[in-house]
């Protein structure tokens, strides 16, 4: 219903002949392109300009904003991720990007038919024709399994029959800056602090004023009072990053062409002797060709090449030493073979030396290639029956990561405060490995399909059948057999003067992984839909220009049962050796008694088989209207409901231990969980002369709760802490009811430690069960960690040459459980954070203290937040030559957040502080058409 | 022609789906053992029970044995933040409990001694062709999993028996079956009492003992045939001695205060009976095989004639990161509490608080009892490199030593652990040594001691020979056993004179045997349960202050006084939670 934005149609012969209103044509499975006005779902098309106009290196970063009620999340500043994402896996890992929609987070890519998992869709705007998102339960189950969470279908760019030769090229050029970073203390202040640390836990300070003075001259190699600066020494702030695309499409009356070349480089914020970059060389070639009348046959490549050079270090690697700890280097000695060898200082609390890992801890490169091949063979039936088409389809991608290193140890040495270099320490300084493959993966995937249709329109009817057998296997090398699904898809649509339409589908979907008789399940789906402003007797309102009614319900299998373990029905044991009985050769062993021994045998039941595992379920409504009006309003309001049940789960946790089951898997339909929500969308398009201006803005509500949950037993009183009907995203923890003001207040009420071990200031909790105690029992749920509703605006306008938009993503009433190491530290040794120079620190002290450091309220904030996405500012000169356009931009991405969160960045709340800060990027570049 | 062709194609379009969706989706033979066709291998249906045994633990350096006794008297947690530590303060998060895996554990071993018992499926497995020894190598599997089922069962009691929040004394649930998990109903899982707890354990005794070969070693009274099934090849499984010292131990802990309401003296009786047995048999049998009860043995020796029931051994450096100091490449997780040193007598016997002892507090590491030297390591005790005595390291913990208390890694008490410790391990070796690492569940002196305390609270007496030694002249063997370094132990012994002739004083004593010659092998704080002891006690550590040139002055500082809600351990409170009718322990009401 979403009709915002244009579809790129270049050269779609056959979307030609079916078009009633090219602006409101989607692309379907299949190569079927419908009208709106006959689909009963909630589609919505992204333009490819407007993906073309983000810098993101990760095509899923660029669909931010873009789809109304599909929320994207950056996780964290490293968009190497893609390359290093498990493989065979469809949906997304740590790292990267998230994407959300109707709270279903495994959304997958299926590219021209094929599902392509995250870690290949390396694709650049300009290699795509078109953008689908699939939401509602009719239009996924055309997928079979696989769309079940939703379904980004692309389409990529193959030319098109008797169109001239189209050139475009671009380059672009800019800087990445890191983002928010949570701060450290430096060696001086962390001296201050650990000594205050210790004097509020009853132990003697461990630095004297002058070790303090001596730490100011922050002297890195002083060995009497060194301080270091590990982030200035081991990161940059910022570095810079180009790309260059190229692509040409054209056709004749009998072939079509298209072809794309891209090239990405970046550099990386790691500093140090190495080379730290990625390049990326990202090719397509698509041709097809009609073969006599009634034949099309086409063949498309993609193929990608990644390489990443660095280290094994990580972000966070130098967090947990303070630059007081030890000098960088103690001192330089000559070996054997006359060489210089760099002796580095450690401690004994502090056994590692992150600058002499940099330095000399050896290298790596990451290697990632994939390849893709499609082939496609067309025919037109309509010598034997108008209208009936086929399709074959076939999909052979492949994906190769492997990781080359050599890690290498350090010489270190022992700092001694008062001698200066002390023994030596683990790290001896071998040149311990050579050079090795660390890591390498291998997947390969092979789809089929054979689709045959038929479309026949009459008296204002319009008929759509289809029947879709679709096969699929795929192996990864780090599992024993291959994976395999297989569905069959029959689908029905009727539409009435593009006023009324219907639509079923159903499919019939088998896995391998359930026992045979129980492998298959057939689910349905229907829908319906009303375009009332197509009416007669709405046509004199004039002020409306398009209304719709539709809705969507049915069953759809859950995607995740198709790429879980196999075998679970089976009973399991395994065999292992176990110990060795008899006498031990080990160590000074006297054999008094004889000698003989056995190499035990160690039988486990590993999984208690479940035969009548099967596919679960997933039940969903959908139902939205769609108003436009004659003034370039439009507002659209989309409703869901969806209930999985009988999800697979290990239910070896409902038993109780003395069964003796703990270490066994028994999987069974278990879980439920059910969720509704709504979308609404408004939108504003309308020419001025010149000018020219679109806006929109789109807000999202949902909650999930669960139905059935493993595990989600408690004794009576404590029926509360039952997540049985309660948000999956929920937080939970004790409720705290503000900090101890006296002593008395401490005495007087209940405690979650030993009073004895609480101060004024420490954190006190309320009795939620009433029994006297604070416990664990008085858990409750405190906060949800999913937003009440999560937003998007854009804004945009034209004017002559100049082209600008805006986009700005959101959430609020979310909940941020701040327990991440950056703001529960301050005990110990191992550096602290600038978090407990913060009022709302608790105690300081050396003793990590358990009343203050637990999930409670306390600890729970508003991480409400609204950032600029991207921004891109254009100027356009338009020519009569073979070059037709030239355009000029500067675009950013990441620019402005606007939050309460402080220290850390609401969105990605452990970048900078675990994992990578996130990155704000300014790029300018050149777009060239011919 | 082309509407052949065209015919033809989604003809064998339709053909080609048809053949794909017969087999497509089976999945390959996963070729992995299962229901139909594990109990055609025999070593898998062996592997049932040699699994259970794998189960025991393998070092003293965890909260099984020598961390332990940091929940007692014996030691402290280094660590402010130890969540055991805090079990042990009443600070405790709901939920952790220190021996929460041993219940998981031993109820997984339990599981597997029963699918092994099930439809005696051990006794219709043929292992052999040779059918003397198919039948031996059955009978002696048959006899390990009843008394691994005992085994567990007894540890699960030891560590969780206690009154009920009803005031009922009870043991723990009862596992004699493989329940199939469709038919494993949580409603039904409930505690036995303690003494049907004992009756089980004690039967599966009983059955085991039926079963087992007399002794696995190679012996000349071993009926092994010609391929070795029993004798040496099964050492460090359960034999006839072993289930006679578990039977010893079992009556012993029945019998002790806590768990003996009615005072009944038959326990002890019986404790002592089968204490002595396995003594007679250590003496009579071994004796001549390579046992002397004057000799020293080591720790780290898995073949030691000490030993009665061992666990497997591996080769380790765990004892050594985890005991010493942070400047001898430790970590000293636990570490020994001026109770403990006070407990060691001086070297002539006599206590330190007794006036004859010799004690002189301005030099309390001077004159004691060599298995205080063996045990601990003081200020100014110095590490020596095994074989050539070469010096490694020396502990200096007095204020402003590199050891010194309340330092990042070093000890709160002043002491550390020198028990277990292998001394050829030095961190700045370049190729640091490691050796080998073993578990004497049943040992010589824990007989002893067992009879000492069993034999004298049945007869009243120290000095009655009745079970062919007194009391008195097994604590001796004890108290003059040299220690694992080689010195000697309490020769001339009046002060144990002294005590044989009180009863009173007389078990005093053994209590403090038992704490000083088991220390951190997991016993004190059991013991203190069973004798119904205060748990809930003070501990202190060693101030130290150098006072001139070598001289020291010595101040007891309070560290931490233990604070539990009861004697007893909570049951685990998942269990708790899934199984309706499990009553908790006194105490941990709270635990549900």
């Amino acid at each position: 219903m979403i009709v915002l934005v244009v579809i790129c149609a270049t050269g779609t012969a056959l979307a030609a002949q079916e078009a009633q209103k090219a602006d409101s044509l989607v692309s379907l499975p299949y190569n079927v392109y419908k009208a709106q006005d006959q689909m009963t779902g909630s589609v919505h098309s992204v333009s490819v300009p407007a993906l073309q106009k983000r810098v993101s290196g990760d095509l899923r970063g660029r669909f931010t904003g873009l789809v109304p009620g599909m929320e994207v999340i950056e996780n964290g500043g490293s968009y190497f991720s893609s390359i290093s994402a498990s493989m065979g896996s469809y949906t997304l890992g740590g790292g990267g990007y998230t994407f959300n929609m109707k709270g279903l987070g495994g959304i997958v890519a299926i590219v021209d038919d094929m599902l392509v998992p995250y870690n290949q869709l390396l694709l650049d705007p300009n290699q795509i024709q078109s953008v689908t998102i699939l939401s509602d339960v009719l239009d996924k189950s055309q997928f079979g399994p696989m769309g079940t969470d939703g379904t980004i279908y692309i389409r990529t760019n193959e030319g098109g029959y008797n169109q001239p030769l189209r050139i475009r090229t671009s380059f672009e050029s800019g800087i990445r800056v890191i983002d928010r970073v949570a701060d450290w203390l430096s060696g001086e202040e962390y001296a201050v602090y650990n000594n205050m640390a210790r004097t509020a836990a009853g132990y003697a300070p461990l630095y004297t004023d002058e070790d303090i003075e001596g730490f100011k001259a922050r002297d890195p190699y002083s060995l009497t009072t060194p301080n270091v600066d590990y982030r200035a020494l081991l990161f940059k702030k910022m570095f810079s990053s180009s790309n260059l695309n190229l692509n040409l499409s054209a056709g004749n009356n009998i072939v079509k062409y298209a072809f794309a070349l891209n090239g990405f480089n970046s550099g990386d914020h790691q500093n140090g002797p190495n080379r730290y970059d990625y390049n990326k060389i990202n090719y397509s070639g698509s041709v097809s060709s009609r073969i006599g009348r009634y034949i099309e046959a086409g063949a498309s490549f993609i193929g990608f090449l990644g390489v990443y050079r660095g280290d094994g270090t990580s972000w966070h690697s130098y967090n947990s030493v303070p630059g007081i700890a030890f000098p960088l280097t103690l001192s330089t000695e000559t070996d054997e073979n006359g060489d210089q060898v760099t002796i580095y200082g450690v401690s004994k609390v502090f056994g590692s030396n992150p600058y002499a890992e940099r330095l000399e801890g050896g290298y790596v490169t990451r290697k990632a290639r994939s390849g893709i091949f499609q082939a496609h063979l067309d025919v037109d039936f309509s010598w034997f029956l108008p209208g009936l088409k086929s399709r074959t389809g076939l999909q052979t991608n492949s994906f190769v990561l492997s990781n080359i290193g050599m890690t290498h140890d350090y010489l270190a040495y022992y700092w001694d405060k008062e001698q200066g270099i002390g023994e030596i320490s683990s790290h001896q300084g071998q040149k311990a490995t050579s050079r090795s493959l660390q890591n390498s993966t291998v997947s390969e995937n092979l789809s089929m399909y054979e689709r045959l249709s038929y479309n026949k329109s009459f008296k204002g009817h319009t008929v759509d059948l289809g029947m879709t057998a679709y096969l699929n296997r795929a192996f990864n090398s780090s599992e024993t057999d291959f994976e395999r699904y297989l569905f069959f898809v029959g689908n029905a649509g009727w539409s009435y003067h593009g006023r009324y339409a219907v639509e079923f589908c159903a499919q019939y979907t088998g896995t391998d992984r359930f026992a045979k008789g129980s492998r298959f399940g057939f689910f349905p789906t229907a829908g319906v839909s009303w375009t009332m402003s197509n009416e007669e007797f709405m046509k004199d309102i004039r002020w409306i220009d398009h209304l719709k009614w539709h809705a969507q319900a049915g069953i759809v299998p859950q995607r995740s049962d198709a790429t879980g373990s196999h075998y679970l029905y089976e009973m399991v044991y395994s065999r292992a050796s176990g110990y060795t009985f008899g006498p031990t050769n080990l160590g000074a062993a006297t054999h008094w008694f004889g000698n003989t021994t056995r190499t035990s045998v160690n039988t486990t039941t590993t999984q208690y088989g479940n035969p009548d595992l099967t596919w679960s379920s997933m039940r969903e409504i959908d139902a939205g209207v769609d108003l436009g009006l004659s003034g370039g309003f439009g507002i659209s309001f989309n409703y869901f409901n969806w209930e999985r049940s009988g999800s697979i789960a290990n239910t070896t946790g409902a038993m109780p231990d003395i069964f003796g089951f703990s270490d066994m898997n028994a999987y069974a339909n278990y879980t439920g969980t059910a969720a509704s929500g709504f979308n609404v969308a408004l939108r504003y398009d309308r020419r001025f002369g010149d000018f020219a201006l679109h806006a929109s803005a789109d807000a999202s509500h949902y909650g999930i709760i669960y139905k059935t949950i493993v595990s989600d037993f408690f004794a009576p009183g404590n029926e509360h802490l039952r997540k049985t009907g309660t948000s999956t995203s929920g937080i939970w923890g004790l409720d705290c009811l503000g900090r101890y003001s006296s002593q008395e207040q401490i005495d007087a009420n209940p405690s979650y430690v030993e009073k004895s071990g609480l101060k004024v200031g420490d954190l006190m909790y309320r009795d939620v069960n009433g029994d006297g105690t604070i416990d664990a029992n008085d858990k409750m749920l405190i906060g949800d960690e999913a937003p009440k509703f999560s937003y998007e605006v854009r804004f945009g306008f034209e004017y002559k040459g100049f082209d600008f938009e805006v986009v700005g993503t959101g959430r609020t009433g979310v909940d941020l459980m701040k327990n991440s190491d950056f703001f529960w530290n301050g005990w110990g040794n191992g550096n602290y954070s600038a978090f407990i120079k913060d009022p709302m620190y608790p105690n300081l002290s050396y003793v990590k203290s358990t009343n203050n450091f637990v999930s409670s309220s306390y600890w729970l904030e508003r991480g409400d937040w609204f950032k600029i996405q991207a921004l891109d500012l254009g100027y356009t000169f338009r020519l009569d030559r073979s070059l037709k356009e030239v355009r000029f931009d500067i675009k950013g991405e990441n620019l402005l957040t606007l939050t309460k969160v402080r220290y850390i960045d609401p969105e990605a709340p452990d970048a900078g502080v675990s994992s990578r800060p996130l990155l704000r990027v300014f790029m300018a570049g050149i777009t060239l058409t011919f | 022609m082309k509407s052949i062709i065209f015919r033809i194609i989604p003809g064998a379009v339709c053909l080609f789906w048809l053949a794909c969706g017969c087999d497509f989706l089976e999945p390959k033979l996963s070729g992995t053992y299962n229901d139909e066709n594990y109990t055609d291998y025999p070593q898998m249906v062996r592997g049932l029970v040699e699994h259970a045994y794998n189960l025991r633990p393998r070092t003293y350096a965890s909260i099984r044995f020598a961390a332990s006794d940091a929940l007692a008297d014996n030691a402290v947690f280094r660590s402010e933040s130890n969540a055991n530590r805090l079990f042990s303060l009443g600070s405790v998060t709901l939920g952790n409990s220190p021996f929460e895996s041993v219940w998981t554990n031993n109820y997984t071993a339990i599981y597997y001694c029963n699918q092994f018992l099930k439809d005696d499926l051990g006794m219709t497995t043929h292992y052999y062709l040779d059918a003397e020894s198919d039948n031996l190598l059955r009978r002696c599997l048959q006899g390990d999993a009843y008394g691994l089922r005992a085994w567990y069962h007894f540890s699960l009691l030891k560590h969780f028996g206690g009154k009920g929040t009803d005031g009922v004394l009870y043991g723990v649930p009862l596992m004699t079956e493989a329940v199939k998990i469709s038919e494993a109903d949580p409603a039904k899982l409930t505690r036995a009492t303690f003494d049907d707890t004992v009756m089980q354990i004690l039967d599966d005794c009983d059955k085991a003992y039926e079963y087992l070969p007399y002794l696995n070693r190679d012996y000349s009274g071993n009926t092994n045939t010609s391929i070795p099934v029993t004798g040496s090849i099964r050492y460090t499984t359960l034999d006839q001695v072993s289930i006679d010292g578990l039977r010893a131990m079992v009556y012993l802990l029945w019998a002790s205060p806590a768990f003996n309401p009615s005072g009944d003296k038959t326990r002890y009786q019986k404790a002592a009976e089968y204490a002595m047995k396995v003594i007679r048999h250590k003496l009579e049998v071994e004796g001549p095989m390579g046992f002397d009860r004057t000799k020293s043995f080591s720790w780290r020796d898995g073949n030691s004639p000490e030993a009665i029931f061992p666990s497997s051994t591996y080769s380790t450096t765990t004892y050594e990161t985890t005991f010493y100091p942070i400047g001898f490449g430790g970590s000293a997780d636990y570490v020994p509490t001026q109770e403990l040193v006070d407990a060691f007598p001086m070297a002539n016997g006599y206590p330190i608080t007794d006036a004859r002892s010799g004690y002189d507090p301005a030099h309390p590491y001077v004159g004691r009892d060599s298995r205080f030297y063996a045990d601990i390591l003081y200020n100014g005790a110095e590490v020596l490199r095994d074989g050539n005595g070469s010096l490694m390291y020396t502990i200096e913990s007095a204020e402003g030593g590199k050891d010194a208390p309340m330092l990042t890694g070093t000890s709160r008490t002043s002491y550390y652990i020198k028990k277990f410790l292998y001394s050829g391990w030095n961190p700045f070796d370049s190729n640091v040594l490691s050796n080998v690492s073993v578990v004497f569940f049943e040992r010589w002196e824990q007989m002893c001691l067992i009879f000492a305390e069993a034999a004298s609270a049945f007869l009243g007496s120290a000095e009655n020979d009745s079970f062919g030694y007194s009391p008195k002249e097994v604590l001796g063997w004890v108290r003059s056993r040299p220690t694992a370094e080689g010195k000697p132990g309490i020769t001339a012994d009046p002060y144990l004179d002294e005590c044989a002739a009180s009863p009173a004083l007389f078990q005093a004593l053994v209590r403090n045997e038992w704490r000083i010659t088991t220390c951190f092998e997991g016993t004190r704080y059991f013991d203190l349960r069973r004798w119904g002891e205060e748990i809930n006690v003070p501990v202190h550590g060693m101030a130290i202050t150098p006072s001139g040139e070598d001289a020291f002055s010595y101040q007891k500082t309070l560290l931490e006084t233990k604070h539990y809600p009861s004697p007893w351990m909570p049951i685990p409170v998942g269990d708790i939670r899934r199984c309706p009718n499990l009553v908790q322990n006194e105490g941990w009401e709270n635990w549900r």
